[in-house]
């Protein structure tokens, strides 16, 4: 951008927001080019320039958010909606340089409304700061995912998030009653918060996971629930994978509903359930919980057990669960001990990632085995490593597996960012094959948009016409969700 | 401490996927990437690694995006203390003479006036002489008055002396060799002023026979307590906040309150006697034995309680965010249905009236209060 435009935008900027909400330092502009993505970092480690953004714009009103997308439309320069900066898959980086829409600043609960279980709140509302609100009244979002303290509710509206209690309470998808999106253009999008309706497509799902590609969210009406009268855990240890899954089956399709279930694979189990939690035993893991009137729970708790125990779970009690349950962050947060691990993944000298997918229960084991298989037999034996994987997020007719992969021993002499996208192609495309979708919910982002043609087939062009047709000049997040760059 | 001392550390947070994000106090307020701790702490990577180079632009950043009030600290699973690592690099920068000016300001200033607010040090008990002292050279107690309590708060070190005095006991006041605490200096990278200040308080203090050293303000008990050791300058005397003394008092049945004092009332914990010192109770067990009151918590108390403001340091080169921050203390204690809001700490309470004001929410130094009650 030459520097007659660039004074022109800005100033344009400062005069909608304020000169205080444009920030232009370049170290500001460095770090939110990065985020927690892993191959910007890695770029960082190695010296290599990041694209960064021109501004980092901080909008505190949909009027302000408004007048920013008309003036970026004019001027075609692209936006990057920015919410709690938690993406890992690129989603949110500036690689065309453009303005940074930071949306934290417009985080107001505008509404609390205990008679019809919702809340209305602006999209930059940090979800832990929206539950502390929600518990001091009575109310729970239901969603507690891992990025809790960071991110906020836009940013999971963009990604579809699926948080902790999701099996019960649902994913992004299943909270939202009604939307306010900014168009590309600058037109007000909204829908009506009506439980029920048949006024054509649901069209709040055009927004839902679209990534910061087709608008702006800049309000949700989402559905809140009484805070539960019980909430208790177990934990049950099965022989293998296989009894689990058909456990949580049984469970699922007898409309039994935890609000947690987590089975861990036989590798997890050994490792990381046992390093974190402490809970020893060989098997596959389930940590299984339920909430809502004591009752139910009683009676959900045992039911569940009594399916968990005829496919040969052994019950380890309610202190492994509540553990879990108490320290379901504790491994997020980088240790001493772990920090050697972070440092060569972060300086670039070790790969890893998560590939979560999700199918029905007639593919998911056989969708497991394979990319397991397929990572050890072309990655792991060569280039040393781990892989395992839970099954969490479960649904009436499917799970989402969770594999997580890392190799450590990758040559000098090998380009690392070279194997860590074959890694991903490959992973990704094994899923694929064995029904599996690309993400369940973190989202696409730049890492894994350029397989959206491959799992939509022809379909995809559906997607990008509605993309053509509202943002024609291509400015809301380029080069997310495979529908192309600048 | 540089950072390259301490570099394990630093790469502990860096790496962090932003768990204590909105958490950290400072970030809450700003919004922007590089003031929550994980980003603050990548920049800091990227200098440990050769990748940036401290600037102008990243010394504004390190004195801005952490105002010590260690919230981050409670919610880590790990224990991380970011202030320490902040502090590494604000010394770093304050060597390359990077600081930005408003903290050489204060520096020049506590090195010319010995206290940050650039008031006259003739001044600094100028608002308590108004009560006769009944002073002893020899006294057991030495009463540490503070900046923040002597200039900006002094009917709080009214109150002190006044249950001092009610409770008949022999105390003393430094007089004009009180210096500043050196906390806010410490906390900003200006280690050798904080030497300075350190080396003449301690030598002052230990040159008599005082065996307790009270503080009305959380962050020179900090100082005297914590930072002069690591300093090189211990101070040979017990030292306490002034909430834990006459915590003491009551309990012993030396000081009663007899009053009464009908109101709903709840209790902020300052940052520097609640996380920093570890002082959570002594101050709620006086206020608990205040006849008529109707004690209430806030939602989050004790090493999870808000932040006002940040301390003294932050509070002088950045008073307009900090005075933001006090904000949400007050909210939460109109959600908890305080009527009166006690704290313990002259800077909570300069930086809580206003909002407390608009709120119509009473706010007392927790020795004010004991003071009225007597």
């Amino acid at each position: 951008m030459d520097k007659y435009r660039y004074d022109l935008i800005h100033s344009e900027l400062v005069g909608i927001v304020g000169g205080e909400n444009v920030v232009v330092r370049d170290i500001d502009r460095t770090i939110y080019s990065i985020g927690r993505n892993w191959l910007a970092r890695t770029w960082m480690a190695q010296g290599i320039p990041v694209p960064k953004a021109d501004f980092v714009v901080h909008p505190t009103s949909e009027v302000e958010v408004q007048k920013i997308l008309i003036l970026a439309n004019k001027e075609n320069i692209p936006v990057v909606p920015f919410g709690g900066g938690s993406s890992g898959m690129g989603g949110n980086l500036p690689f065309y340089g453009g303005i940074v829409l930071d949306m934290k600043k417009m985080n107001k609960i505008r509404e609390i409304d205990g008679k019809s279980l919702t809340t209305t709140v602006e999209s930059g509302v940090n979800c832990w700061k929206l539950e502390d609100e929600l518990n001091r009244l009575g109310y729970t979002s239901g969603h507690i995912p891992a990025s809790f303290f960071c991110s906020c509710i836009g940013g999971y509206i963009a990604c579809r998030s699926a948080g902790r209690l999701s099996t019960k309470y649902g994913k992004m998808e299943d909270m939202i009653l009604a939307l306010r999106v900014v168009l590309p253009t600058g037109e007000i999008f909204h829908t009506m918060p009506a439980p029920g309706k048949a006024t054509g497509p649901e069209l709040n799902h055009l927004f839902i996971g679209c990534e910061g590609t087709l608008g702006v969210v800049t309000e949700a009406v989402m559905k809140i629930h009484n805070m539960p009268e019980e909430r208790r855990f177990r934990g049950i240890l099965f022989p293998d994978v296989h009894s689990g899954i058909e456990a949580m089956r049984k469970i699922m399709q007898n409309d039994i509903v935890p609000c947690l279930a987590r089975l861990y694979d036989e590798e997890e189990t050994a490792t990381r359930i046992r390093d974190t939690w402490g809970i020893t035993g060989s098997g596959a893991f389930l940590v299984i919980g339920f909430d809502g009137l004591r009752k139910m729970v009683d009676l959900e708790e045992s039911m569940a057990l009594d399916i968990c125990k005829k496919e040969g779970g052994k019950d380890l009690g309610s202190e492994p669960g509540e553990r879990w349950w108490e320290h379901k962050y504790d491994d997020y947060y980088p240790t001493p001990r772990s920090v050697k691990e972070y440092r060569a993944l972060l300086g670039g000298k070790e790969i890893g990632a998560t590939s979560d997918t999700c199918t029905t229960y007639d593919k998911i084991e056989d969708l497991y085995l394979a990319m397991r298989h397929t990572f050890w037999e072309k990655f792991g034996k060569k280039y040393k490593g781990w892989f395992y994987g839970h099954f969490s997020h479960w649904y009436k007719n499917g799970v989402m597996l969770y594999p997580r992969w890392h190799l450590y021993e990758v040559p000098k002499e090998e380009n690392i960012i070279e194997i860590y996208w074959k890694v991903w192609s490959t992973m990704v495309r094994v899923a694929l094959e064995h029904g599996g979708v690309l993400n369940h919910h973190h989202g696409i982002g730049t890492v894994l948009g350029r397989f959206m043609p491959e799992q939509y087939g022809d379909g995809f062009q559906v997607l990008k016409e509605i993309k053509r047709s509202l943002d024609p000049r291509n400015i809301l997040n380029p080069g997310v969700l495979g529908l192309g760059g600048r | 401490m540089h950072i390259g001392e301490i570099s394990d550390k630093i790469e502990i947070c860096a790496y962090c996927p932003l768990m204590c994000q909105d958490i950290c106090t400072v970030f809450s307020e700003t919004k922007i990437q590089s003031r929550c701790p994980t980003m603050q702490q990548y920049i800091l990577w990227l200098i440990l690694n050769g990748r940036e180079k401290y600037s102008r632009e990243i010394a504004e950043i390190m004195y801005e995006c952490c105002c010590g009030c260690l919230l981050c600290q409670s919610w880590c699973a790990t224990n991380q203390d970011v202030p320490e690592k902040v502090r590494a690099a604000r010394k770093d920068i304050v060597e390359l003479d990077l600081a930005p000016k408003s903290v050489m300001d204060l520096n020049q200033n506590t090195l010319e006036f010995h206290n940050p607010y650039k008031e006259p040090h003739s001044d600094r008990f100028r608002d308590i002489a108004r009560r006769k002292w009944h002073r002893r050279g020899d006294a057991e107690i030495l009463y540490f008055v503070g900046c923040t309590t002597a200039y900006r708060q002094p009917k709080i070190a009214d109150a002190v002396i006044a249950i001092l005095e009610h409770a008949n006991l022999n105390y003393d006041l430094m007089n004009g060799e009180e210096w500043c605490c050196g906390l806010p200096q410490w906390e900003l990278g200006l280690e050798k002023t904080a030497k300075t200040l350190a080396e003449h308080n301690s030598t002052h203090i230990n040159s008599s026979n005082h065996k307790i050293v009270l503080t009305s303000c959380p962050e020179c008990l900090y100082a005297l307590k914590k930072v002069y050791p690591s300093l090189g300058f211990p101070i040979n005397a017990g030292i306490y906040h002034v909430s834990e003394y006459i915590g003491s008092l009551v309990k012993d049945g030396n000081l009663a309150l007899k009053r009464s004092f009908d109101r709903t009332i709840t209790y902020h914990d300052p940052c520097y006697l609640g996380r920093h010192a570890k002082v959570f109770d002594a101050p709620r067990q006086v206020i608990k034995n205040i006849r008529g009151i109707d004690f209430v918590e806030m939602r989050w108390i004790k090493d999870k309680a808000y932040c006002c403001g940040g301390n003294e340091g932050f509070a002088i080169i950045h008073p307009e965010l900090s005075a933001t921050i006090g904000g949400k203390v007050i909210e939460e204690a109109e959600k908890a249905g305080g009527e009166a809001l006690v704290t313990a700490c002259p800077l909570c309470k300069e930086l809580l009236t206003k909002h407390a004001t608009d709120k119509n929410i009473e706010l007392y130094d927790l020795a004010e209060l004991v003071e009225q009650l007597l």
